[in-house]
């Protein structure tokens, strides 16, 4: 019979899936505030958009908006197929490969945001 | 009035697969389906088999599916459902043993693991601990329960996930660490913090809808879930 405890306490996973959604959703409008009405508005441009990515303050934000994103949506996949997958070394399969993937994608990404030279 | 029950056969012994067998029966007004399936083992068919006892919807023996949902045998009358043809289903979500009873045992350890008991830790006189009436109005709604597994029997997570604890449990917990007696609270919380515990549940209501009490377990699971919630952040 399963053990039913606190260790891996099913409430963090929760939070961290409800608080990164919020946050993404407040970056995004920050995001398009600032992209798309006060920088170039219709006339944005390569050096404009370039400029504003080499700044260390937006490489953070940009840093942040990856991490959250992949954890939300690769947790989000999880959460879902959960329901549905019920043996055990399926389980382990599709963890893993979500990790990868999840690996990967923060991987490449920080690798493009964090070295960004104007 | 007639009416066709179908009901899911299965043996164990005898059939590879579980089959439907229909059976005409007698209704006349305030016929339930336990009624019902009293006239077919009585009458038409003594090798059904099925649980019941009190036949008024306390003892919580004889819950199935009925067209499809989880309900109460002794507690639906037949004329309501307003169908000619009633499809009787096992429990979803439980090993079926035989025809309409399923095996209960999984559903009552996942009960025995968020501790149903009172645990009072304090030394108290030998004079019984009051309660005010406030205090009790609160779990007031959680001791109608009856155990009859409707409501795990109608959660998809339940059907799936054979560690998620259920609406049943999570509401008996739920039952405990609400009554002001009771001092386990912080054990119950962790137990149901597990990851098969209350943050499992979708909040799709359709235990809500299956209680033959009408208790609201989902409302159960959304306050413990807050409760955990503020003692860890």
């Amino acid at each position: 019979m399963h053990k039913y405890s606190y260790k891996n306490g099913g409430v963090y996973v929760w939070f961290l899936q409800r608080l990164t959604g919020f946050l993404l959703l407040a970056l995004l409008l920050v995001h398009m505030l600032v992209e798309h009405f006060t920088l170039g508005g219709h006339e944005l441009s390569y050096e404009l958009v370039a400029k504003r990515v080499a700044t260390p303050l937006w490489k953070i934000i940009d840093s942040l908006f990856l991490v959250m994103g992949t954890f939300h949506g690769l947790n989000g996949v999880w959460m879902i197929a959960s329901d549905y997958i019920k043996k055990d070394w399926l389980k382990v399969t599709v963890v893993s490969a979500l990790l990868c993937l999840g690996g990967v994608i923060l991987t490449l990404g920080l690798l493009t945001v964090i070295p960004f030279k104007m | 009035m007639k009416a066709i029950l179908r009901i899911k056969r299965f043996d164990p012994e005898k059939d590879r697969k579980a089959y439907n067998q229909d059976y005409e029966i007698d209704v006349q007004e305030g016929t339930t389906i336990l009624d019902g399936l009293i006239q077919v083992r009585g009458e038409l068919d003594g090798t059904l088999a099925f649980r019941r006892s009190c036949r008024s919807a306390i003892c919580g023996s004889c819950s199935m599916m009925i067209n499809r949902m989880a309900g109460l045998a002794c507690y639906t009358q037949i004329q309501e459902l307003r169908s000619k043809v009633i499809t009787l289903e096992p429990l979803r979500g439980y090993q079926v043993i035989r025809d309409l009873v399923v095996d209960m045992e999984p559903f009552f350890a996942k009960l025995k693991a968020v501790m149903p008991y009172m645990v009072h830790k304090t030394p108290t006189s030998d004079r019984e601990v009051p309660q005010s009436q406030e205090e009790h109005r609160l779990l007031s709604e959680a001791i109608t329960c009856i155990l009859c597994g409707s409501c795990s029997a109608s959660c998809p997570r339940y059907w799936h996930d054979e560690n998620y604890l259920g609406p049943a449990a999570i509401l008996k917990a739920y039952r405990f660490v609400v009554d002001s007696r009771d001092e386990a609270e912080e054990e119950r919380l962790a137990i149901v913090n597990d990851p098969s515990g209350v943050f499992r549940c979708r909040k799709i209501f359709n235990c809500v809808e299956a209680c033959p009490k009408k208790i609201n377990p989902t409302e159960a699971i959304t306050a413990l879930s807050r409760k955990i919630l503020s003692n860890k952040f």
